[in-house]
């Protein structure tokens, strides 16, 4: 082949530019750390990164979901907590009420006693956190329980609904245990503590004494209560551990697919910058030499 | 004394020659850097006698020709490959452009709102009565609505912009047309008198490049003339001294972008834009129309997608007061025919009423305020599948959304590559080819010098013939004094 000037010229230019081009992309993947970065750079790479970080994306949510979760249940066990502590203070007080040694006025203060528990039960089954309440079903924005201010009956307003979350890709879990699974349904709590309190009143110590035994039923059903929602709790703590697993396996696929290898990125990144001074070393070195020089 | 005279006649006339040998020696050093220059080299004559005969010899030197060293078949590869090279770099750089447009480097493209969007249905299902959190979901959805609708947006301007790109080029290729028209009548009329157009034909071929850089074109020369006959898409575009225009003409039915015409008489044009294939044009169109509007397609795809669906489980839904319900969430929209969702990208928006009223949200499927199943079926329609009609046949059988606008991507991505990398191998090929093509018509230097030496060397010796003939006619006039 016929050697002239201008296809040293061409392939010097070429080739120059390849090596920049080469310098270029190291440099980018060493300074961005990311090997892909536009989809055309690896399409299918490109597709999975976004799949996998959607359910990254997706992951983080279930982990908040399961904060808001969690953030319901536990003033909710609380609340049942103190619920049952009330209960054995309304036993010990039906205990002394019970004593053949007490007389009327002594039951008629114990009486008074039981009332302020029942009250104090009914702040405990109308508990809420950030406006909700927490034992009203899905009728969250109302007071569950309303007491009539002329009978000092107790009824429940709310509803049977069990409120969920989304804990993962597929599980829903019910963060709520609607008021009437709580404080009334199958035992009518505070109907069993308008009883004691009567009895007392009546100064009937057979009645009292059927009151006491029927305040274990009382606190078995808070207990189960407080079973549903530590039974909820370990089942999001549970899951939160998956996630957590699964959103390392994740991320780390992540990694592997986009990022770039940074000991590799900055051999290459030398490598190409030392060609890039021997090319450029070359090029001025091309059109030094010619006959012309020699001519006279 | 005859015979010296003639002598004396003959260095002159080879110094005029050897004149005229420098002469082109410097022309081709001047050309070594100019584009597309032939090296010229001389053929040389030896002069025969006046009249034949015995004793007679010849009369010195003549320069039969200066002719250029060129490569008819390589050149006509420059052209081919020339128009595959700039089809390929346009559509690869206006690929490059859209890529940027859908970029998620920074975590805030397009896929990552449509997550966002769903999340913060979760985050509604979480806190159902809170309105803080079913303002900031509607924010989102709003956000999402206006990537989904600027993106399409971006994408027409983008359609603009290539579109003005094809308008000016059309201007371009009409005058360098002229051009080539033009010398074509000079170089059929220096050959006509037997001289060699040289110049000339470089400087046709250089321009003929020029076009296959702009547009395909086919080239063929005609024996007798030498002129050189274009034609776009079999269609003859310089003919001789004769261009039918190229002209750029709005198509109403295309978004008024141009069509590409080209004259067929000086009244009637004919439309070739289905046609061309290569050069800039070439991958403009292909940007503009194929792959721009087959990206448009899909974004509409995914938003009646979203449109729908999102809809027809709020619907199912209770606003916070208990009693609102069938409203959309989207503003709803209806396919022009069966299959067809152009403009649902371009118009997707949050119901205005719930934009005004945050309380209107759907979260509840009772009716209860604290219910949240509408908001938790809202949250998993993020991995619902068959929720796209991707094949356009009117049935939703795609999905989830974030596969296919993945896939999109991917297509994308695959169809930029495709061209960088065509672009590229013909790029290698083409500087094959001008390295070819130098080695055989490239001026070299140090051949250039050599030949000044020999030239030289030559010029110095019959400058000395002269002298010494000179000195022989000096003899013989003295023999009279």
């Amino acid at each position: 082949m016929r050697a002239v000037d201008s296809i040293w010229q061409r392939n010097f230019l070429v080739n120059l530019g390849l090596t920049k081009e080469r310098y270029d992309s190291a440099l980018s993947q060493t300074t961005t750390g990311k090997k892909v970065i536009n989809f055309s750079d690896s399409p299918s790479d490109a597709a999975m990164i976004l799949a996998l970080k959607n359910q990254s994306g997706q992951i983080t949510q279930f982990e908040r979901n399961i904060a808001a979760g969690l953030s319901m249940l536990k003033p909710a066990e609380a609340s049942i907590d103190s619920s049952v502590t009330l209960m054995y203070r309304a036993i010990s007080l039906a205990e002394q009420g019970a004593s053949e040694t007490n007389t009327g006025d002594a039951r008629e203060i114990l009486a008074d006693e039981i009332d302020q528990v029942r009250d104090q039960l009914l702040n405990y089954a109308n508990s809420e956190v950030q406006g909700k309440y927490l034992f009203a079903g899905a009728n969250t924005l109302t007071p569950p329980f309303v007491k009539d201010p002329a009978t000092g009956d107790i009824t429940y307003m709310g509803n049977g609904e069990e409120v969920k979350i989304q804990a993962d890709f597929t599980i829903q879990v019910a963060t709520n245990v609607p008021g009437d699974q709580v404080f009334t349904g199958s035992v009518d709590i505070f109907q069993r503590l308008a009883d004691l309190r009567d009895a007392l009143r009546a100064d009937d110590t057979a009645a009292i004494s059927t009151a006491i035994s029927s305040m274990d039923d009382v606190v078995n059903q808070l207990d189960q209560a407080l079973g549903t929602i530590g039974s909820a709790t370990s089942h999001l703590n549970d899951i939160t551990a998956q996630l957590k697993s699964y959103q390392s396996s994740l991320t780390s696929r992540i990694s592997s697919l986009e990022d770039a290898n940074s000991a590799a990125a900055i051999s290459n990144l030398s490598a190409a910058e030392v060609s890039l001074q021997a090319t450029l070393k070359a090029g001025s070195t091309i059109f030094q030499n010619s006959l012309m020089d020699y001519l006279s | 004394m005859m015979n010296l005279f003639s002598a004396m006649l003959l260095g002159k006339d080879s110094l005029m020659t050897y004149q005229q040998l420098f002469q082109m020696v410097g022309h081709n050093i001047a050309n070594v850097n100019t584009e597309g220059y032939s090296r010229q080299i001389a053929e040389l004559q030896s002069v025969p006698p006046e009249a034949l005969g015995y004793s007679s010899s010849g009369r010195g030197v003549d320069l039969q020709s200066i002719f250029a060293v060129r490569s008819q078949f390589i050149n006509a590869q420059v052209v081919d490959k020339q128009q595959l090279q700039s089809r390929n770099d346009t559509l690869a750089e206006a690929l490059s452009a859209v890529e940027a447009l859908f970029s998620e480097a920074n975590d805030n493209g397009l896929s990552d709102s449509l997550g966002e969007f769903f999340s913060k249905w979760s985050d509604v299902a979480n806190q159902p009565t809170d309105l803080a959190t079913r303002e900031e979901m509607i924010r989102n959805a709003q956000n999402l609505a206006a990537r989904v609708s600027g993106s399409y947006q971006d994408l027409t301007v983008q359609q603009g912009l290539q579109n003005d790109k094809i308008g000016v080029l059309v201007d371009e290729i009409n005058t360098i047309g002229h051009s080539i028209a033009a010398l074509n009548v000079q170089i059929t009329t220096a050959e006509n008198c037997g001289q060699e157009a040289n110049d000339l034909l470089d400087e046709r071929a250089r321009l003929i490049r020029q076009v296959s850089e702009k547009i395909g074109v086919n080239v063929n020369y005609e024996q007798s003339s030498g002129a050189a006959t274009l034609t776009i898409s079999n269609r003859p575009f310089v003919v001789g001294s004769e261009v039918n225009e190229l002209s750029a003409i709005r198509d109403t039915t295309n978004s008024s972008y141009y069509d590409v015409h080209i004259a067929t008489s000086s009244l009637s044009s004919v439309d070739i834009t289905g046609e061309i294939a290569n050069g800039e044009v070439g991958g403009l169109l292909a940007a503009r129309d194929t792959v721009i509007p087959e990206l448009k397609q899909q974004l509409d795809n995914l938003a009646y997608g979203l449109i729908t669906h999102v809809n027809a489980i709020h619907q199912t839904g209770f606003a916070l007061d208990g009693t609102t319900t069938s409203q959309d969430f989207f503003v709803d929209f209806t396919p022009t025919a069966v299959g067809d969702y152009t403009g649902a990208a371009a118009s997707l928006e949050v119901n205005p009423a719930l934009v005004a009223d945050a309380t209107l949200l759907a979260v509840s499927a009772t009716g209860a305020a604290g219910n949240n199943e509408t908001a938790l079926a809202l949250a998993a329609l993020v991995n619902e599948t068959d929720v796209v009609d991707a094949d356009n046949d009117g049935t939703a059988d795609f999905g989830s959304f974030h596969d296919y606008l993945h896939s999109t991507y991917a297509w994308l991505g695959n169809q930029t590559s495709a061209a960088k990398n065509e672009a590229d191998s013909y790029d290698t090929l083409l500087t094959n080819l001008d390295n070819n093509r130098d080695s055989i018509s490239g001026v070299s230097l140090d051949e250039e010098a050599s030949c000044l030496m020999q030239y030289q060397k030559t010029y110095n010796a019959i400058a000395q013939f002269i002298s010494v003939v000179d000195g022989l006619t000096d003899t013989l006039l003295s023999i009279g004094t």
